[in-house]
């Protein structure tokens, strides 16, 4: 399982947000900032994360909240 | 004459400037150029903005106290009239001069040079939204103007001076990073940003594999996207004793 709190953590940083600004209801239609150069950063610093098994998940181009986000992790990668 | 652009600085007046549709436009890279100077110039000093377009870098560089006096040039002369124009506009003191790379400088120096010269492939240039009617005479690896720029910046830098440069994967980031070792003592890569390939490139999709497959630019498949990549970097030698 990937853990919810990692992604509000990139999410976060990318979006130079304070911590309890970006929470698991977070996505781009409430959370100022949320654009799509930004969403293209979060994407980027996830595969980081993941060793680069996150690049193989086209989906995730159009995911814009954490909760879209983690479900896609978890059905595309084995933890 | 195009719409108006405007550059939001956190504390200060922004920075509203006139476009023009025969002069380079702000770009992404024009926005990551100034967020990573100004993350790193902590004393104010005599800048330059090498290939300034409608002045958005230097102008912005200025507003935020980094630039104590501006100095802005383009090989375009419609680009330094808008600058002009511009600069006084925006009530900021900015001298621009035309010619190309360091021509209108000579016996100049400078604490800063910000370079913001064409710097993607010429094939690539013809291809994309971003040089419609302004000229990029990179050569067909997109290095040949900024190679150029970084043999000739120490001639213009004081003691202590520092060099900007971005190096933008759709040009040969190889052979402009060797060149700028060959020439700086340090060579340090500031910040890196991703792009997504813009709608209007996507049908010559072949053509940048070609360009990938001879080395001479470089773009990566991610998320189904692809994407393109601009580092800044700063060149800057040693103080003299």
């Amino acid at each position: 399982m990937i853990d919810e709190d990692k992604v509000i953590n990139i999410v976060s940083q990318i979006l130079q947000l304070e911590n309890g600004e970006i929470t698991s209801v977070s996505s781009s239609e409430n959370t100022e900032n949320w654009d799509s150069l930004n969403h293209l950063s979060i994407l980027i610093s996830l595969d980081q994360l993941l060793g680069g098994r996150a690049a193989n998940i086209p989906e995730l181009a159009t995911a814009t909240s954490i909760k879209e986000i983690v479900t896609l992790l978890n059905k595309n990668i084995d933890d | 004459m195009k719409e108006k652009y405007k550059y939001h600085i956190k504390g200060k007046e922004e920075v509203v400037l006139s476009l023009h549709e025969d002069v380079f436009s702000p770009t992404g890279t024009s926005e990551e150029i100034i967020k990573a100077v100004s993350e790193n110039i902590s004393k104010p000093g005599k800048l330059l903005d090498l290939g300034c377009g409608s002045g958005i870098v230097g102008f912005a560089l200025q507003r935020m106290g980094i630039a104590s006096n501006l100095y802005a040039s383009d090989i375009s002369l419609q680009a330094v009239n808008l600058v002009r124009k511009n600069a006084e506009e925006n009530n900021i003191d900015c001298e621009a001069r035309d010619g190309g790379v360091f021509i209108p400088w000579a016996g100049e120096k400078f604490n800063y040079i910000v370079d913001d010269i064409s710097g993607i492939s010429q094939e690539i240039a013809e291809i994309s939204p971003w040089f419609k009617n302004t000229m990029c005479e990179s050569g067909k690896d997109g290095a040949d103007l900024v190679v150029e720029a970084i043999k000739q910046a120490p001639l213009y830098l004081l003691d202590g001076g520092k060099f900007f440069f971005p190096v933008l994967s759709l040009s040969n980031v190889d052979r402009i990073i060797s060149s700028a070792e060959r020439v700086f003592e340090n060579v340090e890569r500031l910040s890196h940003k991703a792009w997504t390939l813009p709608d209007e490139m996507k049908p010559y999709i072949e053509k940048l594999k070609e360009l990938k497959n001879e080395g001479l630019i470089n773009y990566e498949e991610k998320f189904g996207l692809t994407l393109w990549y601009t580092d800044i970097y700063v060149a800057y030698n040693s103080m003299k004793k």
